[in-house]
Parts: C-alpha cells; sequence; structure tokens
C-alpha cells in the first residue's frame, strides 16, 4: 500500500516534466465587479511560486492566470488567490504569454522551438509554429502576430497557426509589434520605427528615431509614442511617422509606457518614474523610487502603479506625481505590474504574486 | 579507505606532531597595523583606517555616484550591500589578507566574488582611484546581473564571461579611451600583435587584453548599441557559452565582430603610418633584450646611462657605457631590502658630478630612500621617514646634498618632499591633495620642475607641468591643457624642459624653453605608438627616452637641435591657483554613519561529501570555513565520519577547530582536535594514530622572503606505527622551530632561479613521564641558478634526522625525492638527499585543435636530472641514484604533469632496466 502513492507521485513529476495540467485554467468570461482600484489598496492575498515570474499577470474571467520562468502556469481565482490550476510546460519558455479568448500563445526554446497555441478550456494544444519568436506575440482580431529577435514577423492564422504572409526585416528586434486596426507599429535594434500593413505586412512608413526602440509603441488617436535604447521618449504621428517631439531621460526606459489622465509615463533604470505630457513631451514630474525601474508601470484612474527594484509598488497619482500609496514586496520587480478585473497583481524575483484592491 | 579527504584537510589545519617540517612560499607580511573602522552608505561598508579618514569619505561618496551609474548602464540594482575596503597606498593593499595571493605592484584593485569585496589602493591620483573603483564595481555588477538573471530563470551553474570581456567592459565603462589604449592598440596593429577574439588566451590576463577588450566592447557600443551588453546579460540564462548568447543577442558570430573590429582598427589607424614611426625607425636603440625603461644620464663626454631593467623576471639598475657591456649596479627584488623598486611608478637619479646614485625601493612595509655609491656599487645612505610611506621619483640637488623626491603619507595623498643626505631630515614642498609627482631639480638649484593635477583639468586625471621656486616656495604653472604632461627633465643649462606629453593623442616628447617668465614648447617627437621618461644628454644635443614597440619598453636616443625654435609658441607663466579642485564627499563623516570594525565571521566555504564503500561503509564529511571582511581572522572547522568503523562511533569521528588570526606581523593559530586517522609527512611513513589535542602556533616572517616559525602542541596519541610492529600511547608534547627563506622566481612548472632554504629542530616528548619520544633535525637548501632566459640548473640538498626512542623516520622514492625507486620504498630514521636538474625548454607553445576548440600549452619543458640518496636507521650503506629524463606539461596554469625516465646507479654502473615516474606537480 506504501508503494501506490509513490507510484502516483513519480507519475506526477513525469506528467508535470513532459508538460501536464492539472486543474483549471478557464471559468467562463463573465467577469464579476471589482472594487475600482484607487489607493490606498489593500493586500488582498499573496501566493508563493515554484520559479520567478514570465510576463505579467492576466485576467482570465474570474481568473488570474500566471507564467513562470520555470514554464508552469499557475491559475488563481482572483477574488481569494486559492489556485485552481498549474500546468508544466516540457520547453523551456522565452516570452511573456499572450492571452486571447481560449488560447494562451507562448514561445518556447530549444529543438522544438515554437509558438504554442493552448487552449485553456479544453487543456490541449491548438497549434504550434516552429521556430525561435522570444517576443510576446501580438494579436488582432484572427490574426497573431509572431516576432523572432532577427526580425522575422509572421502573421498566423490565430484558428489553426498557418501562416498568412511573412516579412523579413533583417534587423534585430527586441520588443513586440503593436497592432492596430490598419497598421503593425514595429521598433527595431537600429532605430527604425515601422508602420506596416496588418494585412499584407507592407511597409507604409518609418522613422529613424536615432537608437535602438526597446520600448513597445503606445498607440492613441492619432499618437504614437515609443522608449529608445538612449534613454528618449519620442512621439510620432500614427499617420506619418512624422517625429513629434523626442526627450531625454537618460537611461534605459521600461519595456512598455502608461498612459492615463492625459500623462504618460515611462519608469527608467535611473530609478525614476517620468510623468510626461504627451502632447508636447514637456516633463510634469518625476517620482523618484530607491532602485533601477524595471517593471512596466501601468495606469488606470488617473493612478499609475509602479514597482522598482527597491521591492516597493507605488501608487503615483498621474497628475502631480505625488505617492499615493506603497506596498513593500519580498524581492525586486522585473515583470510588468499588471490590471487584472479590478485588481492590481505583481511578481517578484523572490517567486512571490501578490494581489491588491480594495476589500 | 582510509582517510576521507576532510581528515586531510584536517590534517593541514592541525598537525601538530609529526609533520612539523615547515613549507616554502612567499610570505605576506603585516608590517603596519591599522585601527579598522567602518563607513555605511546606503549601498556600502566602506573599511578604512583612522588616518585615510577623508580618502574613504571621498570613496563612499565616489562610490554611490558610480553605482547609480552603473544601476542605469546595467538597468540593474544590486541588492546587497557591497564591502569596500579601501588602502591609502599600495605597500598597504599589498598586505591584504581578502585574498591569499600575493599582489603584483600592477594590479590596481580587485573584487572577490566570494563575499562580493572590493578592494583597492590609492596610487596618489584621486581620478585615478576613481577610475579603478569604477572599474571594479563594473565586475561587482557584472556577476551580480548574471547571478541573478540565472537565478530568475532556474540556471544552476554559474556561466562566467570570458575575461577580455569582463575586463573590456570594465574598463570601458569606468574610463574614456585613454593615450595608452591607442597606444596598445596600434603597437599591436602595426607589429603584427594583435590577438584576435578566438585567440584571447594567448594575452590571457595582460594589459594588451584589457585594451583589446576595452576596444572590443567601444566598437560593440558602435555596431549594435550602447544597450548591447544589457541584452546580453539579459539573456545570460538562454545559452552555455557566451559566443550562442553572443549570437542569438546579436545576430552575428564573434567571427563576425572579429573580423569587422580588425578592419575598422586598420581603417581607423593605418593611415598614421604616413606621419608618424616607431621608436626604432626614428632614434637610436640603446638596449636591446628584455623590457628598459626610466633612462638617468651619468655625466660625461661620452653616453653613460642608468635605467630599470628587467630581463629575467628580477627588476634591476643596469649602467650602459659606451662601448661596454652593461653592468649591474643594484640586484633588486631577490632580497628583502629590495623587495621592489618600483620600476613602473619610480626613476632612479644620478648626482650632478656622476658619483651618486638614489633610487627608491621597498623594504619591510615601507619605501626607503637609498644613495649609492655609484662606482664603487656601494650603499652610502638607506633613508626612510616616519611619515612618508611610499617613494617616487628622486631628483638631487645640484650640489648632491639634497634629494627632492615625491613621496605619500599615510593618509594616501602624494605630496613633494626634500631630503637633507647630511642630517636625514624631511621637509615637506607641498601638503595638498592634489598629486604631484615626477620633480626635477634644475641645474642651478633655483628650481624643481614637477607633474600635478593641481588645475582644473586635474580633476578628470590629467596632469600639467609646475615650477617650485626653492627660495620662496611659490608655484607656477609651466604647460597648460587637458591633456598629460609628464616626466619633465631640465636640460644642462637648465633653460628647456624636455617632457613626454599625449597633447596630440600619443605620448611624444617636447620640449618647453623657459625665459624670464615666458615660456614656448615644441614638439621633438611624432612616435606612432609611444615616447616616454625623457632625460638630456650631458652635452644637451641629444635626450635618451624609453620607446614603446612590439610590446615591450627600450631605451632609445635621439639627436635635437637645441637652438631650433620651429613651431614654438610662447606664453606667459601664471600663478598656480590655490585650490583649483576640491574633493567630493570628504567630509563624509557628516553624511554617512561610522562604526567601530567589528571582527564579524561570515562564511567562505561550506562543503559536504558523503560517499559509501561495500567494505568501509558509510563516510562523510563537512568542512567549514569562516572569516572576517578584511581576512584577518580565519576560522576552520572539520567534521568527518567513518559510520563503517567496527570500533564505534567515536572511534571514527575526525573533528578539527582552527582559528588564525593573521592581523599583525606575528600571525598566530590555534586548534583543537580529535582525530582517528593515518598521519604522515611529505618525506615521512604512514602511522595510524589516535590524537586528541591542541595546538598554538606562531609564525613571524621578516620579510616577504624570510620568517621563522614555531609551534606548540599537546595531545592525547594512540600511535599504531604498524610499518615497525609497535603501537604506543600517551600524552606527548611537541614544540619546534624551523627558519624558512624563500625567494625563488617561478615559471608555470616550478622555480627557474633564486634560492629556497629551510632548516629547524623540534622534539616530541611524553608529558607524563619526561620520556623524549624523539627529537629531529632537518635541513633542505634548493638554489636554482638560470642559465638562459628560459634553461635553470636546479640542484637540493636535504637531509633530515631524528633520534629518541620513538624516532620519525622518513622515506625516499618516487618522482617528487629519489627518481627511478617505489613511491616511499626507502626509509629510515636518517635521510640524505641530492638532486641535480637541468630544465629547459622543449616547445615554447604547443597548440593542439580539438573539435571543442584549441588547447594552448605554453609550457611544455624537459629534465635532465641526477638523483642520489639514502635513508638508513644505523648503517648508511651505500647511496642510491638516478639519472635519467622526462617532461613537464603545465595545464591551464593549475597542474603539472610530469613524466620521468630513471636508469638506476650505483655511481659505478648504471641499470638496464628504466623506471618510469608519472606525478602531478611542480618541480623541486
Amino acid at each position: 500500500m506504501v508503494f501506490l502513492p509513490r507510484v502516483v507521485g513519480l507519475l506526477c513529476i513525469v506528467l508535470l516534466l513532459g508538460g501536464c495540467s492539472s486543474g483549471v485554467f478557464y471559468a467562463g468570461e463573465l467577469r464579476q465587479d471589482p472594487s475600482p482600484s484607487v489607493p490606498p489598496l489593500s493586500l488582498l492575498w499573496q501566493q508563493k511560486m515554484d520559479a520567478a515570474p514570465l510576463g505579467p499577470a492576466l485576467a482570465a474571467g474570474p481568473l488570474l492566470l500566471q507564467l513562470s520562468t520555470a514554464a508552469t502556469l499557475y491559475a488563481y481565482e482572483q477574488q481569494n488567490g486559492e489556485r485552481v490550476g498549474k500546468r508544466g510546460y516540457a520547453d523551456e519558455v522565452c516570452s511573456a504569454p499572450t492571452l486571447v479568448g481560449d488560447l494562451l500563445l507562448v514561445s518556447t526554446l530549444g529543438n522544438d522551438a515554437a509558438v504554442v497555441a493552448w487552449d485553456r478550456r479544453q487543456q490541449k494544444e491548438r497549434w504550434r509554429y516552429a521556430g525561435t519568436y522570444c517576443i510576446q506575440t501580438a494579436v488582432r482580431g484572427d490574426t497573431a502576430y509572431v516576432t523572432g529577435e532577427g526580425g522575422a514577423l509572421r502573421a498566423l492564422d490565430l484558428v489553426n497557426g498557418e501562416e498568412l504572409w511573412r516579412q523579413r526585416l533583417a534587423v534585430r528586434v527586441r520588443v513586440a509589434p503593436v497592432v492596430s486596426d490598419e497598421e503593425i507599429f514595429l521598433g527595431d535594434g537600429k532605430g527604425i520605427l515601422r508602420a506596416l500593413n496588418r494585412f499584407d505586412g507592407e511597409e507604409i512608413w518609418r522613422q529613424d528615431l536615432g537608437s535602438g526602440v526597446r520600448s513597445a509603441v503606445v498607440a492613441e488617436g492619432e499618437w504614437l509614442w515609443v522608449g529608445t535604447a538612449a534613454g528618449r521618449v519620442a512621439a510620432l504621428a500614427k499617420e506619418s511617422g512624422e517625429l513629434r517631439w523626442q526627450v531625454e531621460l537618460a537611461a534605459l526606459p521600461t519595456e512598455h509606457l502608461a498612459l492615463t489622465a492625459g500623462v504618460l509615463a515611462v519608469g527608467t533604470a535611473d530609478r525614476r518614474l517620468y510623468g510626461l505630457d504627451p502632447q508636447s513631451g514637456e516633463q510634469i514630474w518625476s517620482f523618484a523610487t530607491q532602485g533601477a525601474i524595471r517593471s512596466s508601470p501601468v495606469g488606470v484612474g488617473g493612478v499609475f502603479y509602479c514597482a522598482s527594484s527597491d521591492e516597493y509598488l507605488y501608487a503615483v497619482e498621474a497628475e502631480s506625481g505625488k505617492m499615493l500609496w506603497k506596498f513593500r514586496l519580498e524581492g525586486a520587480v522585473i515583470e510588468p505590474v499588471a490590471l487584472v478585473g479590478g485588481y492590481v497583481a505583481v511578481a517578484t524575483e523572490k517567486k512571490v504574486l501578490y494581489v491588491f484592491g480594495r476589500r | 579507505m582510509s582517510a576521507l579527504k576532510w581528515a586531510l584537510v584536517a590534517l593541514l589545519l592541525a598537525t601538530p606532531a609529526l609533520a612539523q617540517f615547515s613549507s616554502f612560499g612567499k610570505n605576506k607580511v603585516q608590517f603596519a597595523e591599522f585601527d579598522w573602522q567602518k563607513m555605511e552608505t546606503p549601498h556600502f561598508d566602506v573599511f578604512f583606517f583612522e588616518e585615510e579618514k577623508d580618502l574613504a569619505a571621498y570613496a563612499a561618496h565616489m562610490a554611490e555616484h558610480q553605482y547609480l551609474d552603473l544601476e542605469r548602464k546595467f538597468a540593474h540594482s544590486v541588492q546587497r550591500r557591497i564591502p569596500l575596503i579601501v588602502y591609502s597606498s599600495h605597500i598597504y593593499f599589498e598586505q591584504t589578507n581578502i585574498i591569499p595571493n600575493l599582489l603584483p605592484e600592477g594590479v590596481a584593485g580587485f573584487t572577490e566574488y566570494l563575499k562580493g569585496r572590493v578592494a583597492l589602493p590609492l596610487s596618489g591620483s584621486l581620478p585615478d582611484f576613481e577610475r579603478v573603483l569604477h572599474h571594479e564595481l563594473v565586475h561587482v555588477f557584472t556577476f551580480d546581473r548574471i547571478a541573478r538573471v540565472s537565478e530568475r530563470h532556474g540556471v544552476l551553474d554559474f556561466r562566467p564571461a570570458p575575461l577580455w570581456f569582463t575586463e573590456g567592459l570594465a574598463e570601458y565603462w569606468s574610463s574614456e579611451w585613454s593615450s595608452f589604449g591607442d597606444m596598445i592598440i596600434r603597437d599591436a596593429l602595426f607589429s603584427r600583435r594583435l590577438v584576435p577574439i578566438a585567440q584571447m588566451y594567448y594575452i590571457y590576463g595582460t594589459f594588451q587584453m584589457y585594451k583589446e577588450g576595452e576596444s572590443i566592447c567601444n566598437f560593440m557600443a558602435e555596431r549594435y548599441g550602447e544597450d548591447v551588453f544589457e541584452q546580453l546579460f539579459e539573456n545570460w540564462w538562454r545559452a552555455e557559452t557566451f559566443e550562442e548568447i553572443f549570437s542569438l543577442t546579436t545576430g552575428e558570430s564573434l567571427e563576425d565582430l572579429d573580423e569587422a573590429w580588425v578592419y575598422s582598427l586598420r581603417k581607423r589607424y593605418l593611415p598614421d603610418i604616413a606621419a608618424s614611426d616607431p621608436p626604432s625607425q626614428m632614434a637610436t636603440a640603446r638596449t636591446e633584450t628584455g623590457f628598459n625603461i626610466k633612462p638617468e644620464v651619468v655625466t660625461g663626454d661620452s653616453l653613460d646611462f642608468v635605467y630599470f631593467t628587467n630581463f629575467q623576471g628580477y627588476t634591476q639598475i643596469m649602467r650602459q657605457r659606451e662601448g661596454r657591456e652593461p653592468e649591474l649596479v643594484v640586484e633588486g627584488e631577490r632580497l628583502p631590502v629590495f623587495e621592489s623598486l618600483h620600476p613602473l611608478s619610480t626613476r632612479p637619479a644620478v648626482s650632478a658630478d656622476g658619483s651618486l646614485l638614489a633610487f627608491a625601493a621597498k623594504s619591510r612595509g615601507r619605501d626607503h630612500l637609498y644613495v649609492w655609491d655609484l662606482e664603487k656599487k656601494k650603499q652610502q645612505r638607506d633613508l626612510s621617514f616616519e611619515k612618508v610611506v611610499a617613494i617616487s621619483t628622486p631628483s638631487f640637488s645640484p650640489d648632491g646634498q639634497r634629494i627632492v623626491f615625491s613621496g605619500a603619507q599615510k593618509s594616501g595623498l602624494t605630496d613633494l618632499y626634500i631630503a637633507d643626505l647630511a642630517s636625514g631630515s624631511l621637509t615637506a614642498l607641498t601638503s595638498d591633495l592634489y598629486h604631484d609627482r615626477d620633480p626635477d631639480w634644475s641645474p642651478d638649484g633655483a628650481r624643481i620642475v614637477f607633474s600635478s593635477d593641481r588645475f582644473a583639468g586635474g580633476r578628470d586625471g590629467r596632469y600639467n607641468l609646475f615650477l617650485y621656486e626653492v627660495a620662496d616656495g611659490s608655484i607656477r604653472q609651466l604647460s597648460h591643457g587637458e591633456h598629460n604632461d609628464q616626466h619633465p627633465s631640465f636640460s644642462p643649462t637648465g633653460d628647456q624642459v624636455a617632457f613626454s606629453s599625449d597633447r596630440d593623442t600619443m605620448f611624444n616628447l617636447y620640449v618647453t624653453r623657459i625665459a624670464g617668465q615666458r615660456s614656448a614648447t615644441r614638439r621633438l617627437t611624432r612616435v606612432l605608438t609611444g615616447a616616454f621618461d625623457p632625460v638630456w644628454r650631458a652635452d644637451g644635443e641629444g635626450l635618451l627616452f624609453s620607446g614603446f614597440e612590439r610590446g615591450g619598453f627600450q631605451v632609445y636616443e635621439i639627436e635635437i637641435a637645441a637652438t631650433d625654435s620651429s613651431g614654438e609658441v610662447w606664453g606667459d607663466l601664471s600663478a598656480s591657483a590655490a585650490e583649483p579642485w576640491t574633493l567630493e564627499g570628504r567630509q563624509g563623516e557628516s553624511l554617512f554613519a561610522l562604526r567601530p570594525y567589528s571582527s564579524k565571521m561570515s562564511l567562505d566555504i561550506a562543503q559536504s561529501q558523503i560517499s559509501q564503500d561495500p567494505e568501509f561503509g558509510t563516510s562523510g564529511g563537512i568542512q567549514l570555513a569562516l572569516s572576517d571582511v578584511l581576512g584577518n581572522d580565519q576560522y576552520f572547522f572539520v567534521l568527518s565520519h567513518i559510520a563503517g568503523s567496527r570500533t564505534g562511533f567515536f572511534d571514527g569521528l575526525n573533528v578539527a577547530l582552527s582559528r588564525l588570526h593573521l592581523g599583525q606581523q606575528l600571525n598566530i593559530a590555534w586548534g583543537v582536535f580529535r582525530l582517528n586517522d593515518r598521519f604522515s609527512s611529505t618525506f615521512g611513513r604512514f602511522v595510524r594514530e589516535k590524537r586528541t589535542g591542541g595546538y598554538v602556533s606562531f609564525s613571524y616572517p621578516f620579510s616577504r622572503h624570510e620568517r621563522i616559525e614555531t609551534r606548540l602542541s599537546l595531545r592525547h596519541a594512540e600511535i599504531d606505527r604498524q610499518f615497525e610492529g609497535r603501537q604506543l600511547s600517551g600524552w606527548l608534547a611537541n614544540n619546534f622551530v624551523s627558519y624558512t627563506h624563500d625567494s625563488s622566481l617561478w615559471i608555470p612548472t616550478g622555480p627557474l632561479e633564486g634560492k629556497r632554504y629551510s632548516f629547524g629542530i623540534g622534539q616530541t616528548v611524553d608529558f607524563k613521564t619526561s620520556r623524549r619520544f624523539n627529537a629531529t633535525l632537518f635541513g633542505d637548501y634548493r638554489h636554482y641558478f638560470r642559465l638562459s632566459q628560459r634553461t635553470s640548473y636546479a640542484m637540493r640538498y636535504m637531509g633530515r634526522r631524528s633520534a629518541g626512542d620513538v624516532p620519525e623516520y622518513f622515506s625516499l622514492g618516487g618522482s617528487w625525492t629519489l627518481r627511478g625507486y617505489p613511491w616511499r620504498s626507502i626509509w629510515g630514521s636518517k635521510m640524505l638527499l641530492v638532486n641535480q636538474e637541468l630544465r629547459f625548454p622543449l616547445v615554447d607553445r604547443l597548440v593542439i585543435g580539438f573539435p571543442f576548440g584549441d588547447m594552448d600549452f605554453s609550457a611544455f619543458r624537459g629534465a635532465l636530472f641526477v638523483d642520489a640518496g639514502n635513508a638508513w636507521n644505523d648503517e648508511f650503506g651505500q647511496w642510491r641514484g638516478a639519472v635519467g629524463t622526462g617532461v613537464r606539461l603545465a595545464l591551464g596554469g593549475v597542474f603539472v604533469f610530469r613524466l620521468d625516465a630513471a636508469r638506476r646507479t650505483d655511481f659505478k654502473s648504471l641499470g638496464n632496466n628504466t623506471h618510469w615516474d608519472f606525478f602531478f606537480g611542480w618541480d623541486f
């Protein structure tokens, strides 16, 4: 009788290593009505994971999904943090996941490197597109846009993973493309920002920003905003790529910029979160932390949430740059702060996932 | 299974009795004792002693400033406190116990990875101190960034970066590209010595590797963007090798980078050959072999000069007279008295009448100023000064009665001083934070020209020339500009000053003519690489200088037209600004918290091992090493057990605790132990013994080369001397005293030159009955005669004698003692051994290509030997001998593979059988 539990345990380990799933990753799309995320927030729950996070937490109906660097996907109840699912991938994962409907798109490394579409409702792999694409997949409508660091851009049919078109840019790419109704905006390591037709990949315009593009484009209205390796933030006309303004922040920007209440926020490696006027580039305020900011901020309802290597999560008022609230975390934060439903989620290098909200 | 490795470690740490003979090795001597304190900043614990409080505050300020800079560059915060240990002088730095290695003068600082400590000295220049600090902090960030990204992705093994990359990046991110970098790269390019990335191991750890690495990192930033380094570190977990990480980050191979980098260098530097020449093409070489630098002219009709040479590993002062062979004047670095002649930072001086030679040399923990009779080659004066720790660049007054020099105080600040040779008194000419160096006294005695950073550009590490008026102490600025003017030298007439300057990118020679309150400067050379240390020939129509070419220095001579005034631009001499720049953070005590130093222990090593043997059962052990942040106090703890022992738990237990205190010149160790194992000294017989007791030992190094040691132990012993069928037990007291000298010069396979000897006496007494177990006398003398650059003749004479009721037994046989005889096959209570060996190079460099890459064996050497010896109890019998030959191969600087083929001889006939000895270890 002692033998049986051991066999079961061993099987579980084998299955986990080989890529097994257990629990629930889909619980419908109906969202509860969360409390608005207005600071001061309360820690609702925290969970320890097996490894550091990879990518931000994702909202999946009433669930929160978090991928780890150990290729484990966790599913938690947003409200109470109860773990309802845990799935291990067989391969190393190398990009933040993208969640679209039932599908979770993840890039894997190794001999079978691919973009894998996993159906979280059916809990099975829907399709797989071979190749190394360690940049987060972008999705618009029924098309997935996968990007390799070497500049290979592919449009795939989201339903079956079949290639629709390809565009070889022949330059290094470091951040995910952003897709609007008509265009794909993709910056490269040489500093060229391109607008491509999202239906055939043909180039519409290009703009040389002078140094490598290091943050994903933020597109709103007629404007685009982007950060570069030289520590500059640039604003461009969405239609023509015309450069509207550039400001120098002199340190590497975060991978994503945030926009709320008419303020553009960018975190930098010089420990500061900068609030810029998106129309003029004028610096409205800067908020100092005690460590390099590598975790992308997120903005909602006139508040930016920003985590730093100093192991704090901050809430900063968009209008004034004043700190509204802060919380001491266990570990530095590298991955973006996420809004999950009405909650604020952040995971640290010490493998702890925190979820904050109003009680 | 006779012993666990833990027990062997315990033997090393706690062996009190039988193996009491000291081993060779040079000493790290704590000549100065310091009252250490700690300054706490947001990210650093800065350790310093009272006299260097200002320097520590400055270091703390700069470290915080640089931390923020590197945090931006790495996009990374180091989330641990960084210990920063500051030394005000390289002489003190060399005494550090943070790492056990002896630190050569070329080491400007280090980062130690066990505890993440950074240690560095002040070399005189505060901006240079900043640069070194910045360099070391790049290492701290690099290591932490790699460790953290590996940890984040669950990569357990540490994947180190190649040294050319880590040092190159540290250089690139800590300073601007310098004239020295240009010099090294240009020279390497034009002399076809530029080493590609794939073969960087050829120049592993050299200055050329640092500068090539810096140049490559510079090029990488241009080619891929400044953030390429941050991207490389972020991808560190994704591949096993740097080549793969580089490739997946940049999309190119290292070969692509190499090709593009070399092409860019050619494009940049090759045009320079049109307008400039290497020293050998534009001047007459006056020295030929070795490394020759810092000439100083001896007055006379024909060319006569002294200079530093490093021909065979030691620095010496030589004299070169026209038409004669070079003469050795001062033999340095072999004896404690001239432990270092500082060839890179100082120069010799000759009095105006040519009779006296002055030079600075390190001796017993501080620099001394020595004055020699040049003709008799004998010392006249040995001056040292309580106030001055380091001395450089002496220059005689015209009457030969006084010497001006650059000296560093215990605080680290470097000023000019005049020493009166008759009285030995010292007068400070300057006393401020500026780095005053290279003084040269004018022929009329009225002025002293020197190089200093006492101007606005000095804050950025630049040097200009200044004139000190001896009569009133006023200082006027002789040269101006954001460049380095150094090594000034007055002409025999006193109206001109020759110097070296990088004002036009490369270090070239210039002359400034002084007329009243005005001066004019003209350029003398257009050297492709670098020209330094100009000194005037006695006739005033030529200069000697150190020229850099083909990776080394030689002394060259050029003719100059004294009346040539082409290109001169006249300007006024200006008064030196009183305080052109100040130190940030000098009032650091008000900014940062001060704490007394506490000897808080933290872990250095924790290892465990468990093994199983079908016959002896399970054995296991742990080993712990702890030390304080300065490494002055160290604890070692060893616990092991052989569970399969038939005699119960306690019988199989080995426990030893040792404590070392290295914070003063007298090193003290004590320990307690309970061991049950086989014991032997290097040349002794194995005995099985259960021993329980304690010991205390003292080691007093007089200098780097000499020490006296003594040890006293008391133990309860149960000895099973299986080889003679005796069993003994009792309380034994053991003591010994020995003297050891080691001034050998090593190459990777073993000693090449110098001598080592050790002798001593010890005894073991039954504590209860006062019965003498044994008394032992030993002596070991080894001398290495260098026959050529890489060939030497080595001899060893060793004798041991043990007498008493229970004498010690010594053994011979095997590769390390008497070759041609089985290992430890000859034994007795008396032993004599003589080895004579010719050591010579076989293959300079052996590169074997493997599928995974080339392997380079740089020291593949041969030996011819004659050994003779015997070990006996009552009758000597006859000499046992062997003659033979062997090969030695250094493997990665860690192991030496030795293979000897020997035939036995009784010195009347030669045996027919060839005996092979295989061994891993250095030559004796």
